[in-house]
């Protein structure tokens, strides 16, 4: 009764939907080195072949996995928030325009495009700040409403500023072009580029130090005080981190569709991501890549609803909590600890095992 | 029931100067009295914290490690007070604690939950991780190397990687012990660490913390209703009851001491439990 926070010790994790289950790399320890190099391997080809899309997609094939990986790193950003740090922020589509806006408009005044995407990372990642001050104080319902409530206010914002907006009509991106490679190639390259980068280092900090700290955050709240860990001042680099990453996003976005309108931001897009952190596994490492491309398929058959677009991806966002509380990525890990893998692995593991020691 | 004089009732009141020192602290909560001038040293070595349930044991610890901050009194960590501090950098001055009932990261290996004690040992930053530096890089290898060691003292060096809410409470209450100890605290605070431990862990638990504190000068605090334990352990024994120290000293003089002996069985006929 005494201690701080008890009350939430006392509730069993799997009840919680934001349930991080899908930690696969921590738990098979002994093996780890080795099943980080197979991963990377993977990773690697996985890479090799992307890069070879533009080459033997159509257009829109190659439009709609360009979309997948844009909205894959804006989820990598929100996921660290939502799963990692165990905060429901929601400004986080608001964020998303503050980047494919700023990246266009900072372009309009002579800014070179790849030097608009840390501008505008470092512009909503100071932004995600000053909403985190409030924030991080709060939890649950009152933490999701105030960030929802800042996050609107932002989209409102950018429909009132007509001079440099363009109000609600819209802005005309100026696309960027690598030279000697067509316009739509070229812009699938830089994202698939960033989208590497922005990969491999934060799942490098998560897996690491980082990561484990902002899970003590996560999981005994004001409690981690005893590790020597401000909850506080993780929960804010979270946003702050979530808020670069979320306007890296909005800069591709904007490349992509070559106009931006600000009705483009709000729950028709904020819903959707929600969808892509849960679905995908949140606090997962590739959950967001999972996530955005189950969410790119749900929009292309949610697209001819209208209105009702926000209430099927709610829908579709409560079933996935309630069926799959670890996301998509918790299948692979049910997948690896089922018996018939475990037989399988179990000759390796043993000199894995005396590898690592070695 | 004047609070003892506590520093002549300690047998080895010479073996240093105390390492954390509980000095006139009232804690009240909405007028509800807790503490009440609690003044209590704790020197290098085991000392014991008893007394009945609601004593306001846990609220000491509360207090010594910034969760709480008392009405009236001072905590002097190696002389320098530390009230006002938050947890957090009470913790980084070398204060561990752990949880009466555990607090891991369910999913995450023994390792890795030990592993988020060491805070304060990183010599890197965060960017030195993110970039994969190899200051980063040594760190985490040496760091890991004494978790998992730590995880051997006390017995658990077999499954290292195992998911820490697949073990047994028991266990699961050791990891928290070692997760504290990687901090390499000076002054580490148990709250009962042994309940809910079968005789093996509670075995495994006290020849872990004894070796631990072997070639150290730390001091540990350890809150526990096990008295048995607190005779192995402890030189030192203090008793709380209603928020008053009202003995301490050597546990086979204490244990004896007739109010002790009516205040432990008073309160638990009155609890009920
Ligand atoms: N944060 C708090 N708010 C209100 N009352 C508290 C709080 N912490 C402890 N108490 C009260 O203080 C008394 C002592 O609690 P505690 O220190 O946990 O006792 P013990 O650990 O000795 O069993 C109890 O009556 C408890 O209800
Ligand atoms: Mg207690």
């Amino acid at each position: 009764m005494s201690e701080p926070g008890r009350a939430t010790a006392t509730t069993t994790h799997t009840e919680d939907p934001t349930m991080v289950t899908a930690g696969a790399e921590a738990v098979t320890e002994p093996s780890a080195h080795a099943v980080g190099r197979t991963k990377g391997l993977v990773a690697v080809v996985a890479l090799l072949l992307l890069f070879a899309a533009p080459f033997v997609l159509n257009s829109y094939l190659l439009f709609v996995l360009n979309l997948t990986l844009v909205y894959a790193v804006a989820t990598l950003g929100f996921n660290l928030l939502v799963g990692w740090s165990g905060q429901i922020g929601l400004a986080h589509a608001a964020l998303f325009a503050i980047g494919a806006y700023g990246s266009a408009i900072a372009m309009e005044q002579g800014v070179p495009f790849l030097v608009t995407i840390p501008l505008v990372g470092l512009a909503a990642g100071g932004l995600a700040v000053l909403i985190g001050f409030p924030a991080i104080r709060l939890t649950g319902f009152f933490l999701a409403i105030a960030t929802l409530a800042l996050g609107m206010a932002i989209v409102e914002l950018l429909k009132g500023a007509r001079a440099v907006t363009g109000g609600g009509g819209g802005l005309n991106v100026e696309v960027f072009t690598l030279p000697g490679i067509n316009g739509s190639a070229s812009t699938y390259f830089v994202t698939l580029a960033v989208a590497a980068v922005a990969f491999f280092l934060v799942r490098r900090s998560l897996i690491g130090r980082f990561g484990r700290t902002l899970q003590a955050v996560r999981h005994l709240g004001q409690l981690s005080g005893s590790l020597g860990v401000s909850a506080l001042r993780y929960r804010l680099i979270a946003f702050g981190l979530s808020g670069f990453i979320a306007a890296v996003a909005g800069s591709l976005y904007g490349q992509l569709q070559t106009f931006v309108f600000p009705a483009m931001f709000e729950m028709n897009l904020l819903v959707p991501m929600l969808v892509m952190v849960f679905v995908g596994g949140a606090g997962s490492h590739w959950g967001p890549l999972i996530g955005a491309a189950f969410a790119v398929v749900l929009i292309e058959l949610f697209q001819d609803l209208g209105d009702l677009q926000a209430i099927a991806y709610g829908v579709v966002l409560m079933v996935a909590i309630a069926v799959l509380p670890g996301g998509l990525v918790s299948l692979f890990a049910t997948f690896r600890d089922s018996r018939l893998v475990g037989r399988l692995l179990a000759r390796r593991t043993a000199s894995e095992r005396s590898e690592v020691r070695a | 029931m004047t609070p003892m004089d506590t520093s002549t009732a300690t047998p080895d009141s010479a073996a240093g100067h105390p390492v954390v020192e509980l000095d006139g602290i009232r804690m009240s909560f909405g007028g509800n009295v807790v503490l009440d001038d609690v003044t209590l040293p704790v020197r290098p070595g085991f000392t014991g914290l008893i007394g009945p349930n609601g004593a306001g044991k846990t609220t000491c610890l509360n207090v010594i490690s910034g969760y709480l901050r008392p009405d009236q009194g001072d905590v002097r960590l190696g002389g320098r007070s530390v009230v006002g501090g938050s947890a957090h950098q009470i913790a980084r001055l070398g204060v561990s604690r752990t949880f009466q009932t555990p607090r891991l990261i369910p999913h995450l290996s023994a390792t890795e939950n030990v592993l988020t004690g060491a805070g304060r040992h990183y010599r890197g930053g965060h960017l030195s991780e993110l970039f994969g530096l190899p200051a980063a890089r040594r760190d985490e290898r040496r760091l890991r190397g004494q978790a998992r060691d730590l995880l051997e003292t006390f017995g658990l060096g077999e499954h290292p990687g195992r998911a820490a809410s697949r073990f047994p409470i028991g266990s699961q209450k050791i990891i928290e012990v070692a997760r504290a100890l990687l901090n390499e605290p000076r002054l580490l605070l148990l709250d009962e660490p042994a309940a809910g431990l079968g005789a093996e862990d509670v075995d495994r638990l006290v020849t872990g913390l004894t070796d631990w504190a072997a070639d150290r000068d730390a001091a540990v605090l350890i809150i526990e209703h096990d008295l048995e334990l607190i005779t192995r352990l402890c030189p030192a024994v203090a008793v709380l009851h209603f928020g008053r120290i009202i003995q301490s000293g050597a546990p086979a003089d204490v244990l004896r001491d007739p109010v002790v002996v009516e205040a432990y069985l008073g309160a638990d006929f009155a609890a009920g439990d």
